[in-house]
């Protein structure tokens, strides 16, 4: 069934446009390979201003 | 981009959806009470409720072709909407009577998987479409890139990663080594169950 936890995380984008959840994250909500995610994403710090 | 094309089993429906349809800018389909919604392969099933074919045992190929639909499949499809082109918006009726999910299941789905399939169908169906209006109302009012989060739905691959869909990248201007904020909003979860009927549906 679905799950209705609400997770908030702070993630990096790799260089092919992808974020990694987290073995932890995964493993509480349940989450496997071939499973669908809904999230909500903005951004938080762009390349450059990380790099300062 | 391949088009869904509408279909129905009541002809007086069919016009009235297709109609409705057009008036809507971006919508391909239309879905209100009396109305049974579902997707194979790229085409948009409608079956008008009171002459579906559980009821009046219809023979006409649009008949035959209704048995067959996998609501496994429908599911699928919907969750990949690129796979049909993704370009259809679709409305849902919200409240959708659980006794025609019930009554529709034995006839239409494997035992036990119809009414849920749908129900997920129906509720990404829902997102989804919510999530392509806040992307493109986003997209003109933000051309920098929209304060708000946006929303969409991922698959996990076997390493825990979800891609960044290349239209969510460009509307929130983030590229490799950017840091995002994500939420988990909801996971469906995947069922071995679901993919291996997936071939098993229409008359092609």
């Amino acid at each position: 069934m679905m799950s209705e936890e609400y997770i908030l995380l702070t993630l990096s984008i790799d260089s092919r446009g992808r974020v990694t959840i987290p073995a932890p994250i995964r493993i509480r909500l349940g989450l496997g390979e071939g499973d669908l995610v809904e999230v909500a994403i903005r951004p938080l710090h762009k390349k450059e201003e990380v790099k300062k | 981009m391949r088009r869904i094309k509408i279909s129905a089993l009541h002809r007086e429906g069919a016009k009235l959806l297709a109609e409705r349809a057009r008036r809507i800018p971006g919508e391909v389909g239309y879905y209100e009470e009396s109305y049974l919604l579902y997707i194979s392969r790229g085409s948009l099933y409608i079956d008008y409720r009171k002459d579906a074919p559980w009821q009046v045992g219809g023979n006409s190929d649009e008949d035959r072709l209704a048995r067959k639909v996998n609501f496994k499949e429908a599911m699928r499809l919907l969750t990949s909407p690129e796979e049909w082109g993704g370009e259809g918006v679709l409305l849902i009726y919200e409240d959708y009577p659980e006794s025609m999910l019930s009554h529709t299941r034995g006839e239409y789905c494997p035992p036990g998987e119809g009414r849920e399939a749908l129900l997920q169908a129906i509720t990404y169906t829902r997102k989804y479409q919510l999530t392509r209006r806040y992307q493109l109302e986003a997209l003109e009012t933000a051309p920098h890139g929209p304060q708000e989060p946006i929303e969409f739905v991922g698959t996990v691959d076997s390493k825990g990663r979800v891609t960044l869909p290349a239209q969510v990248r460009k509307l929130l201007a983030i590229a490799g080594s950017d840091v995002v904020e994500l939420a988990v909003v909801r996971v469906f979860p995947y069922s071995p169950s679901s993919s291996s009927s997936s071939s098993s549906y229409g008359d092609e």
